[in-house]
């Protein structure tokens, strides 16, 4: 059985970690500039995950890609000394442990309840697009943004007789010419169609 | 509702909000409202919100989910509801809500009614309404495409049949938000 596994913060250079070549995880400039945003307004909230080292003293990084990433191109952390806050394991863990904790710290979250999330007072869609949120996700619950106009249609009970006249395609264009003639006549109504 | 407004029937939130506040009952401070379609019921919540008005829901919804409800298909629960216990009911139906229509219209009821009318890709109509307004199944299976494109006309034919001589609605291809009221005659719109 292996050995339970606990966690610590430590200050780590920066330059010892390590990405993962296959992490799924991407980062638009847009993102990049979001995290760049919360990292200068709130500093580094979360530490980075990584594991414990290897002989070389390099740790896979296992959680904060993308932090590290903005942190190295748009901060002042521009040398590989810099130490950053890390959680790091009480044990090394295998290759397969690293991918499943860096797959389940990305996917097993609460999600978010866009309902919800709209009755936050004080909060407006603008404030939402500002930190992040993109308009799709939020049209489902912006509901004071009008689109359409409004229209009034006034009704009444239309007596029809309705007939049917189907014919083969080659004597569609003769059968229109004869019908036609009854278009003027009030009361008739004539709608053409094909299948 | 899903992650993004791409799989809901949401984007026009914004339009039956404001369809809603503007085409409610008059002179109520506190409305009970029959939410056949729930969902998570974001649009009463919002009319409630921005009317400062009571409003007191009874949701119906085929999904399970957290919070009161009347859980399953609305046509059963409808069957058994006594409407004249409500001021608005409400149809924000994913499709065509022909049945639940008509039983509002053979209960007679005479409040506000609140719509969704959307027709599908294929545009298919239900036979029973356009049976009403005097087409037979027959003559639609031989033609359908002609019920796809004329779909809302005859739809406001079929409503028209049942006493209904004004809607207000606000529409997009065909997506059409939409309400009338039962009073006087269910013409007062």
């Amino acid at each position: 059985m292996k050995q339970a596994i606990t966690w610590t913060t430590q200050k780590v250079r920066i330059g010892d970690l390590i990405e993962w070549e296959d992490n799924p995880v991407k980062l638009s400039r847009k993102e990049a500039g979001e995290i760049e945003e919360s990292l200068r307004r709130f500093g580094l909230v979360l530490p980075l995950v990584a594991n414990a080292p290897r002989e070389d003293k390099k740790r896979r990084l296992l959680d904060g890609h993308q932090r590290k990433k903005v942190l190295i191109v748009y901060s002042k952390m521009n040398s590989e000394d810099d130490l950053v806050d890390v959680r790091v394991p009480s044990r090394k863990l295998s290759d397969r442990e690293c991918e499943e904790l860096s797959l389940r710290l990305r996917r097993n979250q609460g999600k978010l309840d866009y309902a919800a999330l709209v009755e936050i007072p004080g909060w407006e869609i603008p404030d939402f697009m500002e930190i992040g949120f993109e308009e799709d996700e939020l049209a489902g619950v912006d509901f004071k943004t009008e689109k359409l106009k409004d229209k009034v249609e006034t009704m009444r009970p239309k007596e029809m007789l309705r007939i049917l006249i189907s014919v083969p395609v080659n004597e569609a264009l003769t059968t229109r010419s004869i019908v036609a003639q009854l278009e003027n006549v009030p009361g008739v109504e004539i709608v053409y169609g094909g299948n | 509702m899903a992650e993004t407004n791409k799989k809901t029937n949401n984007s026009y939130l914004g339009d039956k909000v404001a369809l809603r506040i503007k085409n409610l009952p008059k002179g109520k401070r506190s409305l009970r409202v029959l939410d056949c379609y729930s969902g998570k019921g974001l649009i009463w919540r919002a009319v409630g919100r921005l009317s400062g008005l009571e409003i007191v829901t009874l949701p119906i919804d085929i999904k399970e989910k957290d919070g009161f409800h009347l859980p399953g298909e609305n046509l059963a629960w409808m069957e058994s509801i006594d409407f004249s216990r409500f001021d608005v009911v409400d149809l924000d139906a994913y499709g065509v809500p022909y049945e639940q229509l008509k039983m509002l219209f053979e209960k007679k009821y005479t409040g506000v009614v609140f719509v969704t009318f959307i027709q599908t890709m294929y545009g298919q109509l239900p036979y029973g309404m356009l049976a009403d307004i005097g087409f037979p199944k027959e003559m639609v299976e031989k033609i359908p495409t002609l019920f796809g494109e004329s779909g809302w006309q005859y739809f406001l034919e079929w409503l028209a049949w049942n006493g209904v001589t004004r809607i207000v609605h606000r529409s997009n291809a065909r997506k059409h938000y939409f309400t009338f009221n039962c009073a006087a005659g269910r013409g007062a719109g």
